[in-house]
Protein backbone atom coordinates (compact mmCIF):
# COMPACT_ATOMS: atom_id res chain seq x y z
CA UNK A 1 0.00 0.00 0.00
CA UNK A 2 1.40 3.38 -0.96
CA UNK A 3 1.35 6.10 1.68
CA UNK A 4 2.02 9.78 1.42
CA UNK A 5 3.08 12.19 4.13
CA UNK A 6 0.91 15.14 5.07
CA UNK A 7 3.08 17.90 6.45
CA UNK A 8 2.46 21.31 7.95
CA UNK A 9 5.28 23.60 9.02
CA UNK A 10 5.45 26.17 11.77
CA UNK A 11 8.18 28.67 11.18
CA UNK A 12 9.30 31.24 13.72
CA UNK A 13 11.48 34.08 12.55
CA UNK A 14 13.02 36.75 14.65
CA UNK A 15 12.05 40.15 13.32
CA UNK A 16 14.87 42.54 12.51
CA UNK A 17 14.35 45.33 15.02
CA UNK A 18 16.88 47.09 17.21
CA UNK A 19 14.74 46.85 20.35
CA UNK A 20 12.59 44.06 21.76
CA UNK A 21 8.92 43.58 21.06
CA UNK A 22 7.46 45.22 24.16
CA UNK A 23 10.41 47.03 25.76
CA UNK A 24 13.45 49.07 24.75
CA UNK A 25 16.08 46.42 25.49
CA UNK A 26 18.53 45.83 22.65
CA UNK A 27 18.08 42.79 20.41
CA UNK A 28 21.73 42.51 19.41
CA UNK A 29 23.61 39.29 20.03
CA UNK A 30 26.65 38.96 22.16
CA UNK A 31 25.82 40.92 25.31
CA UNK A 32 26.78 39.44 28.68
CA UNK A 33 24.02 37.16 30.05
CA UNK A 34 21.02 39.12 31.35
CA UNK A 35 22.53 42.45 30.31
CA UNK A 36 19.71 43.14 27.81
CA UNK A 37 16.90 42.93 30.32
CA UNK A 38 14.50 45.23 32.10
CA UNK A 39 11.41 44.95 34.30
CA UNK A 40 9.23 44.27 31.23
CA UNK A 41 11.18 41.39 29.71
CA UNK A 42 12.02 39.98 33.15
CA UNK A 43 8.34 39.95 33.99
CA UNK A 44 8.54 42.12 37.09
CA UNK A 45 5.14 42.86 38.59
CA UNK A 46 3.61 46.08 37.37
CA UNK A 47 5.83 46.47 34.31
CA UNK A 48 3.82 47.35 31.22
CA UNK A 49 4.52 46.19 27.69
CA UNK A 50 4.25 48.64 24.77
CA UNK A 51 4.27 47.32 21.21
CA UNK A 52 7.26 48.06 18.98
CA UNK A 53 5.92 49.74 15.87
CA UNK A 54 8.54 48.32 13.55
CA UNK A 55 7.74 44.81 14.74
CA UNK A 56 4.16 45.44 13.72
CA UNK A 57 4.94 47.00 10.34
CA UNK A 58 7.44 44.24 9.52
CA UNK A 59 4.80 41.66 10.40
CA UNK A 60 2.26 43.39 8.20
CA UNK A 61 4.75 43.43 5.34
CA UNK A 62 5.13 39.64 5.56
CA UNK A 63 1.38 39.12 5.86
CA UNK A 64 0.80 41.27 2.76
CA UNK A 65 3.55 39.49 0.81
CA UNK A 66 2.01 36.05 1.39
CA UNK A 67 -1.43 37.35 0.50
CA UNK A 68 -2.94 37.01 3.95
CA UNK A 69 -6.12 38.75 4.94
CA UNK A 70 -5.11 41.24 7.61
CA UNK A 71 -7.53 41.80 10.47
CA UNK A 72 -8.74 45.33 11.21
CA UNK A 73 -8.56 44.49 14.87
CA UNK A 74 -5.79 42.51 16.44
CA UNK A 75 -5.45 41.44 20.03
CA UNK A 76 -2.76 39.80 22.07
CA UNK A 77 -3.32 36.86 24.37
CA UNK A 78 -1.45 35.30 27.21
CA UNK A 79 -0.35 31.75 26.55
CA UNK A 80 0.11 30.29 30.00
CA UNK A 81 2.68 27.68 30.86
CA UNK A 82 5.48 27.20 33.31
CA UNK A 83 9.04 26.90 32.24
CA UNK A 84 12.13 28.55 33.70
CA UNK A 85 12.91 30.42 30.48
CA UNK A 86 9.53 32.16 30.64
CA UNK A 87 9.78 34.84 33.32
CA UNK A 88 6.11 35.87 33.41
CA UNK A 89 4.83 32.28 33.26
CA UNK A 90 3.00 33.31 30.13
CA UNK A 91 4.08 34.24 26.66
CA UNK A 92 2.43 37.19 24.95
CA UNK A 93 1.12 35.70 21.73
CA UNK A 94 -1.95 35.88 19.53
CA UNK A 95 -4.89 33.56 19.59
CA UNK A 96 -8.30 34.10 18.05
CA UNK A 97 -7.68 37.54 16.57
CA UNK A 98 -4.26 37.12 14.98
CA UNK A 99 -2.66 39.65 12.70
CA UNK A 100 -3.59 37.79 9.56
CA UNK A 101 -4.92 34.57 8.08
CA UNK A 102 -5.46 32.71 4.82
CA UNK A 103 -2.42 33.41 2.70
CA UNK A 104 -0.34 31.24 0.45
CA UNK A 105 3.17 30.69 -0.81
CA UNK A 106 3.99 29.36 -4.25
CA UNK A 107 6.89 26.95 -4.18
CA UNK A 108 8.92 25.52 -7.01
CA UNK A 109 8.61 21.79 -7.43
CA UNK A 110 9.93 19.62 -10.21
CA UNK A 111 7.81 20.35 -13.22
CA UNK A 112 6.15 23.50 -11.97
CA UNK A 113 4.74 25.29 -8.99
CA UNK A 114 2.66 24.28 -6.04
CA UNK A 115 0.62 26.54 -3.81
CA UNK A 116 0.99 25.94 -0.10
CA UNK A 117 -1.74 27.67 1.86
CA UNK A 118 -0.68 29.69 4.86
CA UNK A 119 -3.03 29.37 7.78
CA UNK A 120 -1.90 32.36 9.76
CA UNK A 121 0.89 34.81 10.36
CA UNK A 122 1.00 36.17 13.87
CA UNK A 123 3.24 37.97 16.32
CA UNK A 124 4.58 36.74 19.61
CA UNK A 125 7.49 37.24 21.96
CA UNK A 126 10.42 34.91 22.43
CA UNK A 127 11.40 33.19 25.67
CA UNK A 128 14.80 33.31 27.35
CA UNK A 129 17.55 30.78 26.87
CA UNK A 130 18.27 27.83 29.14
CA UNK A 131 21.72 26.43 29.46
CA UNK A 132 22.15 23.02 31.03
CA UNK A 133 25.12 22.11 33.06
CA UNK A 134 26.76 18.96 31.88
CA UNK A 135 26.06 16.31 34.49
CA UNK A 136 25.08 18.92 37.09
CA UNK A 137 21.75 19.41 38.77
CA UNK A 138 21.23 23.02 37.76
CA UNK A 139 20.21 24.93 34.67
CA UNK A 140 21.08 28.56 33.94
CA UNK A 141 18.85 31.19 32.45
CA UNK A 142 19.77 34.10 30.22
CA UNK A 143 16.85 36.42 29.54
CA UNK A 144 18.54 38.45 26.81
CA UNK A 145 16.33 36.65 24.29
CA UNK A 146 13.21 37.09 26.38
CA UNK A 147 10.80 39.42 24.61
CA UNK A 148 12.54 39.35 21.23
CA UNK A 149 9.95 39.93 18.50
CA UNK A 150 8.94 36.78 16.65
CA UNK A 151 6.70 36.17 13.72
CA UNK A 152 5.05 32.77 13.50
CA UNK A 153 4.12 31.57 10.05
CA UNK A 154 1.94 28.49 10.05
CA UNK A 155 1.27 26.53 6.88
CA UNK A 156 -1.75 24.35 6.19
CA UNK A 157 -0.94 20.62 5.86
CA UNK A 158 -0.46 21.02 2.10
CA UNK A 159 3.08 19.70 1.93
CA UNK A 160 3.35 16.14 0.69
CA UNK A 161 7.02 15.25 0.76
CA UNK A 162 10.15 16.09 2.71
CA UNK A 163 11.51 17.60 -0.50
CA UNK A 164 8.52 19.95 -0.73
CA UNK A 165 9.07 20.92 2.90
CA UNK A 166 12.64 21.82 2.03
CA UNK A 167 11.51 23.91 -0.95
CA UNK A 168 8.88 25.65 1.14
CA UNK A 169 11.49 26.64 3.70
CA UNK A 170 13.95 27.78 1.05
CA UNK A 171 11.38 29.86 -0.77
CA UNK A 172 9.96 31.30 2.46
CA UNK A 173 13.43 32.29 3.63
CA UNK A 174 14.17 33.88 0.27
CA UNK A 175 10.96 35.89 0.52
CA UNK A 176 11.61 36.99 4.10
CA UNK A 177 15.11 38.10 3.22
CA UNK A 178 13.81 40.09 0.27
CA UNK A 179 11.32 41.73 2.61
CA UNK A 180 14.24 42.61 4.88
CA UNK A 181 12.32 41.59 7.99
CA UNK A 182 14.63 38.90 9.32
CA UNK A 183 18.11 37.46 8.92
CA UNK A 184 16.58 33.99 8.83
CA UNK A 185 19.77 32.45 10.14
CA UNK A 186 18.96 29.02 11.52
CA UNK A 187 22.38 28.69 13.10
CA UNK A 188 21.86 31.86 15.09
CA UNK A 189 18.31 30.83 15.88
CA UNK A 190 16.66 33.69 14.02
CA UNK A 191 14.67 31.08 12.07
CA UNK A 192 13.25 27.98 13.72
CA UNK A 193 11.01 25.32 12.27
CA UNK A 194 8.74 22.68 13.78
CA UNK A 195 6.94 20.16 11.62
CA UNK A 196 3.66 18.32 11.95
CA UNK A 197 3.52 15.11 10.00
CA UNK A 198 0.97 12.38 9.54
CA UNK A 199 0.52 9.83 6.78
CA UNK A 200 -2.36 8.57 4.73
CA UNK A 201 -2.97 6.17 1.88
CA UNK A 202 -2.39 7.83 -1.44
CA UNK A 203 -5.61 9.12 -2.86
CA UNK A 204 -7.29 9.63 0.49
CA UNK A 205 -8.09 13.10 1.75
CA UNK A 206 -8.54 12.64 5.50
CA UNK A 207 -5.86 13.41 8.04
CA UNK A 208 -4.18 10.81 10.21
CA UNK A 209 -2.82 11.19 13.72
CA UNK A 210 0.12 13.55 13.58
CA UNK A 211 3.42 13.77 15.33
CA UNK A 212 5.10 17.08 15.99
CA UNK A 213 8.81 17.03 15.22
CA UNK A 214 11.17 19.56 16.78
CA UNK A 215 14.84 20.29 17.25
CA UNK A 216 15.93 20.57 13.63
CA UNK A 217 18.72 23.08 13.19
CA UNK A 218 18.93 23.28 9.41
CA UNK A 219 16.64 22.89 6.41
CA UNK A 220 18.49 19.67 5.60
CA UNK A 221 17.76 18.40 9.09
CA UNK A 222 14.06 19.19 8.58
CA UNK A 223 14.12 17.12 5.41
CA UNK A 224 15.98 14.22 7.02
CA UNK A 225 13.74 14.25 10.09
CA UNK A 226 10.63 14.15 7.90
CA UNK A 227 12.05 11.33 5.80
CA UNK A 228 12.75 9.33 8.92
CA UNK A 229 9.40 10.12 10.47
CA UNK A 230 7.50 9.18 7.32
CA UNK A 231 9.14 5.77 7.23
CA UNK A 232 8.62 5.25 10.94
CA UNK A 233 4.92 5.94 10.64
CA UNK A 234 4.52 3.74 7.56
CA UNK A 235 6.25 0.89 9.37
CA UNK A 236 3.95 1.26 12.35
CA UNK A 237 0.80 1.14 10.27
CA UNK A 238 2.07 -1.76 8.22
CA UNK A 239 2.78 -3.78 11.32
CA UNK A 240 -0.67 -3.00 12.64
CA UNK A 241 0.39 -0.48 15.28
CA UNK A 242 -1.22 2.84 15.97
CA UNK A 243 0.36 6.23 15.63
CA UNK A 244 0.37 8.21 18.84
CA UNK A 245 -0.07 11.93 18.91
CA UNK A 246 3.17 13.13 20.47
CA UNK A 247 6.11 15.46 20.22
CA UNK A 248 9.29 13.93 18.90
CA UNK A 249 12.79 15.35 18.86
CA UNK A 250 15.20 15.01 15.96
CA UNK A 251 18.50 13.54 17.07
CA UNK A 252 20.98 14.72 14.44
CA UNK A 253 23.74 12.35 15.54
CA UNK A 254 21.69 9.19 15.34
CA UNK A 255 19.49 10.59 12.56
CA UNK A 256 16.29 9.44 14.18
CA UNK A 257 13.37 11.07 15.94
CA UNK A 258 12.84 10.25 19.58
CA UNK A 259 9.63 10.59 21.54
CA UNK A 260 9.71 13.35 24.14
CA UNK A 261 8.78 11.43 27.21
CA UNK A 262 7.93 14.51 29.22
CA UNK A 263 4.50 14.50 30.73
CA UNK A 264 3.32 17.41 28.59
CA UNK A 265 -0.20 16.97 29.87
CA UNK A 266 -2.13 17.71 26.70
CA UNK A 267 -1.21 21.34 26.17
CA UNK A 268 -3.74 23.48 27.94
CA UNK A 269 -2.48 27.01 27.71
CA UNK A 270 -5.64 28.68 28.96
CA UNK A 271 -5.23 31.55 26.56
CA UNK A 272 -6.84 34.74 27.73
CA UNK A 273 -6.74 38.34 26.48
CA UNK A 274 -3.61 40.22 27.53
CA UNK A 275 -5.05 43.00 29.69
CA UNK A 276 -1.84 45.05 29.47
CA UNK A 277 -2.23 45.60 25.74
CA UNK A 278 -5.32 47.24 24.31
CA UNK A 279 -6.69 45.88 21.04
CA UNK A 280 -5.13 47.40 17.96
CA UNK A 281 -7.28 48.82 15.23
CA UNK A 282 -5.23 48.59 12.11
CA UNK A 283 -5.81 51.57 9.93
CA UNK A 284 -6.05 50.69 6.30
CA UNK A 285 -3.42 53.25 5.32
CA UNK A 286 -0.83 51.43 7.42
CA UNK A 287 -1.53 48.22 5.55
CA UNK A 288 -1.65 50.00 2.20
CA UNK A 289 1.66 51.68 2.89
CA UNK A 290 3.33 48.32 3.48
CA UNK A 291 1.68 46.96 0.37
CA UNK A 292 2.89 49.88 -1.69
CA UNK A 293 6.41 49.66 -0.33
CA UNK A 294 6.70 45.95 -1.00
CA UNK A 295 9.98 45.38 -2.84
CA UNK A 296 10.13 43.42 -6.08
CA UNK A 297 9.75 39.81 -4.90
CA UNK A 298 12.10 36.99 -5.91
CA UNK A 299 9.89 35.40 -8.56
CA UNK A 300 9.24 38.70 -10.32
CA UNK A 301 12.86 39.67 -10.18
CA UNK A 302 13.99 36.38 -11.65
CA UNK A 303 11.55 36.80 -14.53
CA UNK A 304 12.76 40.34 -15.14
CA UNK A 305 16.43 39.26 -15.10
CA UNK A 306 15.64 36.72 -17.80
CA UNK A 307 13.55 39.01 -19.97
CA UNK A 308 15.19 42.41 -19.54
CA UNK A 309 18.82 41.25 -19.53
CA UNK A 310 18.49 38.21 -21.77
CA UNK A 311 19.97 35.96 -19.11
CA UNK A 312 19.43 32.20 -19.20
CA UNK A 313 16.85 31.01 -16.68
CA UNK A 314 19.57 29.33 -14.67
CA UNK A 315 21.58 32.56 -14.32
CA UNK A 316 18.46 34.53 -13.42
CA UNK A 317 17.64 32.02 -10.71
CA UNK A 318 21.12 31.90 -9.19
CA UNK A 319 21.54 35.68 -9.20
CA UNK A 320 18.21 36.27 -7.47
CA UNK A 321 18.72 33.66 -4.73
CA UNK A 322 19.99 36.41 -2.49
CA UNK A 323 18.62 39.92 -2.73
CA UNK A 324 22.08 41.22 -2.05
CA UNK A 325 23.58 39.41 -5.03
CA UNK A 326 20.78 40.58 -7.30
CA UNK A 327 21.28 44.19 -6.17
CA UNK A 328 25.01 43.86 -6.68
CA UNK A 329 24.52 42.48 -10.17
CA UNK A 330 22.31 45.41 -11.12
CA UNK A 331 24.85 47.86 -9.74
CA UNK A 332 27.56 46.26 -11.87
CA UNK A 333 25.32 46.70 -14.88
CA UNK A 334 25.36 50.43 -14.23
CA UNK A 335 29.08 50.43 -15.00
CA UNK A 336 29.36 47.68 -17.59
CA UNK A 337 26.63 46.85 -20.02
CA UNK A 338 27.11 43.14 -20.72
CA UNK A 339 24.78 41.22 -18.38
CA UNK A 340 25.86 37.71 -19.33
CA UNK A 341 29.54 38.47 -18.82
CA UNK A 342 28.91 39.96 -15.37
CA UNK A 343 26.74 36.98 -14.55
CA UNK A 344 29.50 34.56 -15.59
CA UNK A 345 32.01 36.26 -13.33
CA UNK A 346 29.66 36.55 -10.37
CA UNK A 347 28.53 32.93 -10.59
CA UNK A 348 32.03 31.68 -11.38
CA UNK A 349 35.25 33.08 -9.97
CA UNK A 350 33.65 35.56 -7.60
CA UNK A 351 31.23 33.15 -5.97
CA UNK A 352 33.95 30.48 -5.82
CA UNK A 353 36.10 32.88 -3.82
CA UNK A 354 33.22 34.01 -1.60
CA UNK A 355 32.11 30.47 -0.82
CA UNK A 356 35.62 29.43 0.12
CA UNK A 357 35.93 32.40 2.47
CA UNK A 358 32.33 32.21 3.64
CA UNK A 359 31.74 35.83 2.68
CA UNK A 360 28.88 37.59 1.00
CA UNK A 361 29.61 39.76 -1.99
CA UNK A 362 28.88 42.90 0.03
CA UNK A 363 31.35 41.86 2.70
CA UNK A 364 34.05 41.32 0.11
CA UNK A 365 36.31 44.12 -0.99
CA UNK A 366 35.24 43.93 -4.62
CA UNK A 367 33.09 46.91 -5.60
CA UNK A 368 30.77 46.85 -8.60
CA UNK A 369 32.85 49.59 -10.30
CA UNK A 370 35.94 47.47 -9.65
CA UNK A 371 34.53 44.41 -11.37
CA UNK A 372 33.31 46.54 -14.26
CA UNK A 373 36.78 48.12 -14.57
CA UNK A 374 38.41 44.70 -14.79
CA UNK A 375 36.01 43.50 -17.48
CA UNK A 376 36.71 46.61 -19.53
CA UNK A 377 40.45 45.88 -19.38
CA UNK A 378 39.72 42.42 -20.79
CA UNK A 379 37.56 43.90 -23.55
CA UNK A 380 40.29 46.34 -24.53
CA UNK A 381 42.77 43.50 -24.89
CA UNK A 382 45.07 44.93 -22.25
CA UNK A 383 44.84 41.72 -20.28
CA UNK A 384 43.70 38.23 -21.16
CA UNK A 385 40.71 36.52 -19.62
CA UNK A 386 43.14 34.20 -17.90
CA UNK A 387 45.04 37.09 -16.32
CA UNK A 388 41.76 38.57 -15.21
CA UNK A 389 41.07 35.40 -13.23
CA UNK A 390 44.19 36.03 -11.17
CA UNK A 391 43.58 39.75 -10.88
CA UNK A 392 40.03 39.28 -9.59
CA UNK A 393 41.31 37.24 -6.65
CA UNK A 394 43.69 40.05 -5.76
CA UNK A 395 40.86 42.56 -6.08
CA UNK A 396 38.69 40.47 -3.79
CA UNK A 397 41.55 40.27 -1.31
CA UNK A 398 42.65 43.88 -1.35
CA UNK A 399 39.90 45.95 -2.98
CA UNK A 400 42.52 47.49 -5.29
CA UNK A 401 41.53 48.67 -8.77
CA UNK A 402 42.31 46.38 -11.69
CA UNK A 403 44.37 49.12 -13.37
CA UNK A 404 46.61 49.53 -10.33
CA UNK A 405 47.19 45.78 -10.00
CA UNK A 406 47.97 45.49 -13.71
CA UNK A 407 50.59 48.23 -13.70
CA UNK A 408 52.10 47.33 -10.33
CA UNK A 409 52.63 43.73 -11.32
CA UNK A 410 53.53 44.50 -14.89
CA UNK A 411 50.71 42.25 -15.90
CA UNK A 412 49.63 44.09 -19.00
CA UNK A 413 49.35 41.81 -21.94
CA UNK A 414 51.89 42.39 -24.70
CA UNK A 415 49.99 43.18 -27.84
CA UNK A 416 52.74 45.35 -29.21
CA UNK A 417 53.75 43.67 -32.43
CA UNK A 418 57.27 45.12 -32.40
CA UNK A 419 58.22 43.19 -29.29
CA UNK A 420 56.28 40.08 -30.25
CA UNK A 421 57.87 40.18 -33.71
CA UNK A 422 61.29 39.79 -32.21
CA UNK A 423 60.35 36.93 -29.93
CA UNK A 424 58.48 35.15 -32.71
CA UNK A 425 61.53 35.35 -34.99
CA UNK A 426 63.66 33.78 -32.29
CA UNK A 427 61.17 31.02 -31.64
CA UNK A 428 60.92 30.16 -35.36
CA UNK A 429 64.71 30.17 -35.71
CA UNK A 430 65.11 27.78 -32.79
CA UNK A 431 62.32 25.45 -33.90
CA UNK A 432 62.95 25.01 -37.61
CA UNK A 433 61.58 21.51 -37.69
CA UNK A 434 58.29 22.48 -36.06
CA UNK A 435 57.98 25.45 -38.36
CA UNK A 436 58.33 23.16 -41.35
CA UNK A 437 55.77 20.77 -39.92
CA UNK A 438 53.30 23.62 -39.82
CA UNK A 439 53.98 24.48 -43.40
CA UNK A 440 53.39 20.86 -44.31
CA UNK A 441 49.90 21.26 -42.89
CA UNK A 442 50.26 20.33 -39.23
CA UNK A 443 48.15 22.91 -37.43
CA UNK A 444 49.22 21.62 -34.02
CA UNK A 445 52.72 22.75 -34.79
CA UNK A 446 51.57 26.35 -34.73
CA UNK A 447 50.05 25.86 -31.28
CA UNK A 448 53.41 24.65 -30.06
CA UNK A 449 55.12 27.75 -31.40
CA UNK A 450 52.52 30.04 -29.83
CA UNK A 451 53.16 28.21 -26.57
CA UNK A 452 56.88 28.91 -26.87
CA UNK A 453 56.26 32.63 -27.36
CA UNK A 454 53.91 32.67 -24.39
CA UNK A 455 56.58 30.98 -22.32
CA UNK A 456 59.24 33.51 -23.25
CA UNK A 457 56.95 36.41 -22.45
CA UNK A 458 55.94 34.78 -19.17
CA UNK A 459 52.38 34.46 -20.36
CA UNK A 460 52.01 38.15 -21.00
CA UNK A 461 51.73 37.97 -24.76
CA UNK A 462 48.32 38.35 -26.29
CA UNK A 463 47.82 34.85 -27.75
CA UNK A 464 45.61 36.09 -30.57
CA UNK A 465 48.26 38.57 -31.68
CA UNK A 466 51.04 35.96 -31.40
CA UNK A 467 49.00 33.56 -33.45
CA UNK A 468 48.56 36.12 -36.21
CA UNK A 469 52.24 37.17 -36.22
CA UNK A 470 53.53 33.59 -36.38
CA UNK A 471 51.12 32.63 -39.11
CA UNK A 472 52.13 35.72 -41.17
CA UNK A 473 55.82 35.11 -40.72
CA UNK A 474 55.70 31.42 -41.59
CA UNK A 475 53.58 31.81 -44.69
CA UNK A 476 55.75 34.70 -45.80
CA UNK A 477 58.85 32.55 -45.37
CA UNK A 478 57.27 29.81 -47.42
CA UNK A 479 56.48 32.33 -50.15
CA UNK A 480 60.11 33.49 -50.19
CA UNK A 481 61.44 29.93 -50.33
CA UNK A 482 59.06 28.94 -53.09
CA UNK A 483 60.01 31.94 -55.14
CA UNK B 1 -22.80 26.04 34.30
CA UNK B 2 -21.51 24.47 37.44
CA UNK B 3 -18.00 23.92 38.65
CA UNK B 4 -17.13 20.46 39.77
CA UNK B 5 -14.40 19.84 42.31
CA UNK B 6 -12.53 17.92 39.68
CA UNK B 7 -12.32 21.03 37.55
CA UNK B 8 -11.03 23.10 40.45
CA UNK B 9 -8.30 20.54 41.11
CA UNK B 10 -7.38 20.56 37.41
CA UNK B 11 -7.13 24.34 37.16
CA UNK B 12 -5.21 24.48 40.42
CA UNK B 13 -2.71 22.02 38.99
CA UNK B 14 -2.38 24.05 35.78
CA UNK B 15 -1.72 27.14 37.88
CA UNK B 16 0.64 25.27 40.21
CA UNK B 17 -1.47 26.14 43.23
CA UNK B 18 -1.63 23.63 46.04
CA UNK B 19 -5.11 23.36 47.53
CA UNK B 20 -6.31 21.39 50.52
CA UNK B 21 -9.47 19.31 50.20
CA UNK B 22 -11.31 21.92 52.24
CA UNK B 23 -10.17 24.66 49.88
CA UNK B 24 -11.18 22.66 46.86
CA UNK B 25 -14.68 22.26 48.17
CA UNK B 26 -14.85 25.91 49.29
CA UNK B 27 -13.67 27.27 45.92
CA UNK B 28 -15.96 24.92 44.01
CA UNK B 29 -18.93 26.33 45.87
CA UNK B 30 -17.80 29.93 45.48
CA UNK B 31 -16.97 29.63 41.79
CA UNK B 32 -20.20 27.80 41.24
CA UNK B 33 -22.04 30.75 42.78
CA UNK B 34 -20.25 33.28 40.57
CA UNK B 35 -20.86 31.33 37.40
CA UNK B 36 -24.45 30.73 38.40
CA UNK B 37 -24.88 34.47 38.59
CA UNK B 38 -23.43 34.91 35.11
CA UNK B 39 -25.81 32.25 33.86
CA UNK B 40 -28.69 34.18 35.37
CA UNK B 41 -27.56 37.37 33.61
CA UNK B 42 -27.36 35.55 30.31
CA UNK B 43 -30.86 34.24 30.74
CA UNK B 44 -32.22 37.67 31.63
CA UNK B 45 -30.51 39.39 28.71
CA UNK B 46 -31.51 36.62 26.37
CA UNK B 47 -30.33 36.05 22.85
CA UNK B 48 -31.42 39.46 21.56
CA UNK B 49 -28.64 41.28 23.35
CA UNK B 50 -25.62 39.10 22.84
CA UNK B 51 -22.68 41.16 23.97
CA UNK B 52 -19.31 40.43 22.38
CA UNK B 53 -16.64 39.65 24.93
CA UNK B 54 -14.78 42.73 26.06
CA UNK B 55 -11.09 42.12 26.13
CA UNK B 56 -10.30 45.59 27.28
CA UNK B 57 -12.28 48.33 28.98
CA UNK B 58 -9.95 50.98 27.56
CA UNK B 59 -10.78 52.87 24.42
CA UNK B 60 -7.21 54.09 23.95
CA UNK B 61 -6.07 53.57 20.42
CA UNK B 62 -2.89 51.88 19.33
CA UNK B 63 -0.24 52.99 21.78
CA UNK B 64 3.03 52.16 20.01
CA UNK B 65 6.59 52.83 20.77
CA UNK B 66 9.24 53.62 18.17
CA UNK B 67 11.86 50.95 17.64
CA UNK B 68 14.52 52.55 19.81
CA UNK B 69 16.92 51.05 22.29
CA UNK B 70 16.54 52.21 25.86
CA UNK B 71 19.06 51.46 28.61
CA UNK B 72 18.59 48.03 30.16
CA UNK B 73 19.15 47.07 33.78
CA UNK B 74 22.66 46.33 34.91
CA UNK B 75 23.08 42.58 35.36
CA UNK B 76 23.53 43.09 39.13
CA UNK B 77 20.18 44.85 39.28
CA UNK B 78 18.51 42.26 37.05
CA UNK B 79 19.81 39.48 39.29
CA UNK B 80 19.34 41.28 42.59
CA UNK B 81 16.23 39.36 43.60
CA UNK B 82 17.26 36.01 42.17
CA UNK B 83 16.98 33.25 44.78
CA UNK B 84 19.99 31.63 43.16
CA UNK B 85 22.49 32.81 40.59
CA UNK B 86 25.83 31.91 39.14
CA UNK B 87 27.89 34.58 37.42
CA UNK B 88 25.46 36.61 35.34
CA UNK B 89 22.97 33.74 35.10
CA UNK B 90 19.84 32.94 37.02
CA UNK B 91 20.27 29.48 38.47
CA UNK B 92 17.33 27.10 38.53
CA UNK B 93 16.86 23.39 39.25
CA UNK B 94 17.87 21.35 36.27
CA UNK B 95 15.15 20.87 33.72
CA UNK B 96 15.22 17.44 32.21
CA UNK B 97 13.55 17.06 28.91
CA UNK B 98 14.31 14.33 26.47
ZN1 LIG C 1 13.41 44.62 28.40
Amino acid sequence: MAYEPVIGLEVHVQLKTVSKMFCGCATGFGGAPNSHTCPVCLGFPGALPVLNQRALTGSIRVAVAVGCKISDKITFHRKNYFYPDLPKDYQISQYDEPLSEHGHLKIKISGGEKTIRIKRVHMEEDAGKLIHEEGGDSSFVDFNRSGMPLLEIVSEPDINSPEEAYRYLTDLKLLLRYLDVSDCDMEKGSLRCDANISIRKKGETGLGTKAEVKNMNSFKAVKSALEFEFERQVKRLETGERIVQETRLWDPDREITVSMRSKEEAHDYRYFPEPDLVPFMLQNDLIEMERKNLPELPGARKARFASAFGLPEYDAEVLTQEKETADYFEECLGFYDKPKIISNWLMGDVSGYLNAKNLSVRNSKLRPQGLAGLLKEVDSGKISGKMAKDIIIEMLDTGEDAGVIISEKGLAQISDSGELDKVSEEVIAENRKTAEDFLKGKDNALMFLVGQVMKRTKGKANPAVVNRILRDKLTKKQGEEDA
Amino acid sequence: MSIKEEKVRYVARLARIKLTDEEVSLFSRQLDGILGYVDKLNQKLGEQSRIPPTNHPHTASNPFRADEVKPSLKSEAALANAPQKRGDFFKVPRIIEE
